[in-house]
């Protein structure tokens, strides 16, 4: 390769200025198809954790004719072996229980519809984001009093209720089939930034929401977290079956929100489509610049040719010229594409409250590094060059000496 | 005062104004505190028994619109209460049923009776400012609310602050009672901070039989603009012979 | 006239390099306008279903109602007003509407619903309400053997409340005038599945909502389709002049159903970067192919001003001609993107599994033909070649003849 590199660098570097803009486009090229990668992972990635970490959770286990209904009669009456079960699962990083009620919460101006959730305080902050939303006051803890209560910032106003005022909840007792009132205060305020949480959601402590249901330790909800959140998606794991039985399931967010699923599916086949539209457009502008490279050179080749250079070792100059380029360019657009990715996930990107598939993007957008980013994509940009380089090179390879001698003006 | 209580009400009032009376005397004494306690708790103890039967006229305000009702009820104690609308002939038939916590309507229209569910037990009872809650809602004002009693020349104020565990969304509330003839004048409602959010006035004193009341009671919500609704008793009867058994569905559903 | 003669015999010197310049260009500008032609055929879906779906293209209501909706907040549609409004131009169909909530019985539980009155046949001419029925038959008019009143429920009702069709709905709200409504309905329908936007809904017809919520002759909304959605605002000002009072307006679909509006043109806007993108890739490999045929020629530039042409004469020319080049280029992509945009349109490609975007169903791929995606595009290509001719010609402009001529 010695001589045939030397020369496909020289040769590179004679004419300085096309070999940059060649180079630009590849290298550009490969920024742009990390950067969207990135984009789409990072929205992805939004979508999901807005959708599961924020406060449902990766997967969760009910009742089997619970969640049809929402009927609140429709308990697991066992959690406390289904919770060891969890503990049990490598793959499971965080669990807690809930109880589930629809019922009302009145202040002294105004009364609101709301979910009252019954949450154990520790176990929670390891499943959703509750613990890390607050804006005033304290997140519920074991130690404080059984008054505690948490309200969203929406629903405080809504209600025109600030820290230590009183709330009296209302539920339905299953029990006795009558409507439980207790008093509560307000001991946290928190800003999910998703409208529906923050106007809809209140938190009790398990205990109190159990006995004002009528729920003999029992429970509605049992949400958990994977280690990574892609396991969810896996129907294949073994603890799908092992957190199920005939009473209850166990589901991941596929399954509990299938229409997230499809718009995952649906913008990873866009990204699909948006790289091969890339490719096709480098390749086109590669062609091109090499092909001016070659026809700037015709006579040089047409004496390379009439002095005795094969035509295939020709060839092998034109391919080693656009390889080194190729290389070169793809290290150039690497680094382009890392700083890009890197300042834009530090900025982020706020796509505002837009809301798809019932999920509110709640989160700002960061664009995400992937492995892949670094050895797929210039794997590709690098066999897409080498591809646009055959026809110039075969061309270059087929010049009849005479005819290119002609040239010299 | 909530609904049902004025009618149970109407009794101890009379109850204490005897007995304030008969220690008239004694009203000069600036530690008043303890007998204000003293007077709830008998006030308390004497509710259980009493029943009552009412012929009232709710007239209610609102800025889109204003109706006028014509109501029958009979109350037992804390716990039973029957409402029946008479007027309008649109609504007549429309029924209230209050057992413990639990609470019906009876639609003669459609001939159902229907459960009234928890997530309704604020909303308003028949689009007036008192709410469902207001009319089940048991009161016992010694055990839930502490007491202290000022005065002036003409009127006493009793203070009322809920304890720590009283389930009520008030913070405190202010009844403002006549010294001459011992009947309420108003009843003011606030909420924690201080804030006016409810008045109750009592006015047009009258003879039922040998118990003397205010026949009118008016509730404007302070948080609300434009809106009253305004009772009137026309017959009110103690001592009504009721029982349990009189407050069941099938009673709620009888036509009359 | 000179010029351009000038400028094509030029390109048509070097076939081989105009060649691929155009078929860069080409190949641009066909990527963008099938991009164009799928993006803006899935918002025209998107925004088409859904302003005959929800919103219509523009809503005659009171006051304040779009923001705030209450029960009370009704007017009375008289015919003068529906002649009057079906008279204004553009106007293809209107259908009344009454919207409020209720506490809906089955036989021992109940659920809170969302109430709507429609006029039967009006609302299946304008909106897709009919479609939706899942079970039983769609809404009539005229009341079952009982004398009940028939509705249509949601799937989600329908599970609650434990309600099939051909039972019993009972309804307690409360009427405009303050009273109690109650009453008995007939199912007659069930809507859709749970899950769907229309899953707590219970419709009635109009007489019935009227009478139940006590607003005789009255309407919360009038939905009102035109020809096209994107011509709602000026629809919703010509309608507002024949409105009589000050309390009623005519709001277009964009204000009425604001927060799904800007969304969709976030989205749209954030699309356009792809496009951009795109373009910026081809201007790159122009800029290499018109940058090369002006170097080429330094020596006979060098002569040519020699003799007298202005260097302004010059600069025009590399401009010209690239931009001829862009021309030829957008034609042939036109070509080209043509059948494919038009098969995308009448054709295009099903998505694996319907998508439900705030409450739309989306299921294929569509394209569009429209005078913006083939124009677009050009209007592009055309403003990047000339930029991109710029640098090129300024240094053609500024040849020294003397130092041209020497690399003759």
């Amino acid at each position: 390769m010695g001589l045939t590199g030397r020369l496909a660098i020289r040769n590179l570097v004679r004419n300085r200025r096309r070999t940059l803009l060649t180079a630009m486009i590849i290298s550009l090229s490969l920024t742009a198809l990390m950067f969207t990668d990135a984009l789409i992972q990072g929205m992805t990635d939004t979508m999901v954790r807005s959708a599961t970490r924020l406060y449902s959770g990766d997967a969760q286990i009910h009742h089997r004719d619970f969640l049809a209904r929402q009927d609140e009669s429709r308990v697991i009456d066992d959690p406390e072996a289904v919770l060891e079960q969890l503990a049990r699962e490598p793959e499971v990083a965080g669990f807690a229980a809930r109880t589930l009620a629809f019922g009302m919460v009145s202040s002294a101006a105004n009364n609101h519809a709301v979910q009252v959730v019954g949450i154990d305080p520790e176990a929670e902050a390891g499943v959703s984001k509750i613990a890390g939303a607050m804006i005033a006051g304290d997140y519920l803890s074991e130690a404080g009093p059984v008054t505690q209560l948490l309200i969203g910032h929406r629903l405080a106003e809504l209600l025109e209720v600030d820290l230590g005022d009183r709330i009296v909840v209302s539920v339905n007792n299953q029990l006795s089939e009558a409507a439980e009132q207790q008093l509560f205060r307000v001991s946290g305020i928190f800003h999910l930034n998703a409208r529906a949480m923050d106007e809809n959601l209140a938190f009790i402590r398990l205990p109190e929401a159990q006995s004002m249901m009528g729920l003999d330790g029992a429970v509605h909800e049992i949400a958990f977290n994977m280690t990574l959140a892609s396991l969810a998606t896996d129907t294949s794991l073994g603890l799908w079956p092992r957190l199920s039985n005939d009473r209850w399931v166990a589901q991941g967010w596929t399954e509990l929100m299938p229409q997230l699923a499809t718009m995952l599916q649906l913008t990873n086949s866009s990204t699909i489509i948006a790289g091969i539209v890339l490719f096709i457009l480098a390749g086109l502008g590669v062609i091109n610049g090499l092909f001016m490279s070659i026809y700037e050179r015709t006579y040089e080749f047409g004496v390379l040719l009439a002095i005795g250079t094969r035509r295939r070792q020709l060839f092998k100059l034109i391919m080693t010229e656009g390889l080194i380029l190729a290389l070169g360019a793809i290290v150039i657009g690497l680094i382009l594409g890392v700083l890009l990715i890197t300042w834009s996930a530090s900025v982020g990107i706020d796509y505002g409250s837009m809301e798809v598939s019932g999920v509110a993007l709640a989160e700002i957008i960061r664009p995400q590094h992937r492995f892949m980013q670094y050895s797929v994509l210039p794997f590709w940009v690098l066999v897409m060059t080498l591809v646009a380089c055959i026809y110039p090179a075969i061309h270059a390879a087929r010049i009849v000496p005479a005819k290119a001698l002609h040239k010299s003006l | 005062m909530e609904l049902k209580a004025f009618i149970r009400h109407g009794v101890t009032w009379a109850r204490w104004s005897l007995l304030v009376l008969a220690a008239g005397c004694l009203a000069e004494s600036t530690d008043t505190d303890p007998r204000a306690i003293e007077l709830l708790e008998r006030i308390d103890t004497l509710y259980q028994q009493d029943s009552a039967r009412a012929i009232m006229t709710m007239s209610i305000v609102t800025p889109d619109f204003e109706r006028s009702l014509s109501l029958e009820s009979w109350s037992l104690g804390l716990d039973y209460a029957l409402v029946r609308v008479l007027e309008p002939q649109r609504e007549r038939g429309v029924s209230t049923l209050q057992r413990d916590n639990e609470m019906w309507n009876y639609l003669p229209k459609i001939r159902k009776v229907v459960k009234v569910p928890p997530s309704m037990m604020m909303g308003s009872w028949m689009g007036s400012d008192f709410t469902n809650d207001d009319l089940m809602r048991e009161v016992s004002l010694v055990e839930e609310y502490r007491v202290q009693l000022s005065e002036t020349d003409t009127e006493y104020q009793l203070d009322l602050t809920p304890r720590e565990q009283t389930v009520t969304v008030w913070g405190a509330m202010e009844i403002t009672i006549r010294k001459d003839d011992l009947l309420p004048v108003r009843q003011r409602y606030f909420d924690e901070d201080g804030t006016l959010m409810r008045v109750m006035e009592f006015s047009d004193i009258t003879d039922y039989g040998d118990i003397t009341l205010p026949a009118t009671m008016t509730l404007t919500p302070m948080n609300k603009t434009g809106h009253q609704t305004t009772v009137t008793y026309q017959e009110l009867d103690f001592g009504v012979d009721l029982t349990e058994d009189f407050f069941t569905l099938n009673n709620l559903r009888r036509p009359f | 006239m000179m010029m351009l003669k000038l400028a094509f015999r030029n390109i048509l010197r070097n076939r081989r390099r105009t060649l691929l310049t155009v078929l860069s260009m080409a190949g641009g500008y066909l990527l963008v306008s099938v991009q164009l032609s799928v993006t803006e055929g899935s918002y025209d879906q998107v925004l088409d279903f859904y302003t005959r779906d929800t919103t219509g293209h523009v809503q005659v209501t009171v006051d304040g109602f779009v923001e705030t909706p209450t029960l009370y907040k009704a007017f009375s549609l008289t015919d003068d007003l529906q002649q009057a409004i079906d008279a204004v131009p553009g106007v293809q169909a209107t259908a009344p509407r009454i919207e409020s909530s209720a506490l809906g019985y089955g036989d021992t539980r109940s659920f809170p619903v969302s109430v709507r009155g429609v006029d039967p046949e009006r609302e299946a001419a304008l909106s897709y309400l009919a479609d939706k029925v899942s079970a039983g038959r769609y809404l009539t008019s005229e009341p079952d053997g009982q004398g009940y009143a028939g509705v249509m429920i949601g799937a989600q009702v329908a599970r609650q409340l434990s309600l099939d069709v051909g039972e019993e709905l009972i309804l307690v709200s409360q009427g405009a005038d303050g009273s109690l409504a109650n009453d008995l309905y007939r199912v007659q329908g069930i809507l859709g599945q749970p899950g769907d936007a229309e899953e707590r809904w219970v419709v009635m017809p109009l007489a019935a909502a009227q009478s139940f919520f006590v607003l005789p002759g009255e309407v919360h909304r009038l939905v009102i389709l035109g020809t096209d959605y994107r011509s709602a605002p000026r629809l919703a000002e010509r309608i507002g002049e024949v409105l009589p009072d000050d309390e009623l307006s005519a709001s277009p679909w964009q204000t009425v159903a604001r927060e799904f509006h800007e969304t969709m043109t976030a989205d749209r806007e954030g699309g356009m970067i792809t496009l951009y993108v795109i373009v910026f890739l081809v201007c790159i490999g122009v800029l290499n192919t018109v940058l090369m045929s002006v170097l080429e020629r330094t020596g006979e530039f060098g002569v040519l001003k020699a003799i007298g042409t202005s260097p302004a004469r010059l600069f025009w020319l590399i401009v010209l001609e690239t931009l001829l080049l862009a021309v030829i280029a957008c034609l042939l992509g036109g070509l080209l993107a043509l059948p494919i945009n038009l098969w995308f349109t009448l054709q295009g490609i099903a998505l694996a599994e319907p998508m439900d975007i705030s409450g739309i169903v989306f299921s294929h791929y569509r394209g569009q033909m429209s005078a913006y995606v083939f124009g677009f595009p050009m209007l592009v290509i055309l403003i990047a070649a000339a930029l991109i001719a710029l640098m090129p010609a300024f240094r053609a402009a500024r040849i020294v003849p003397v130092d041209a001529m020497r690399t003759l």
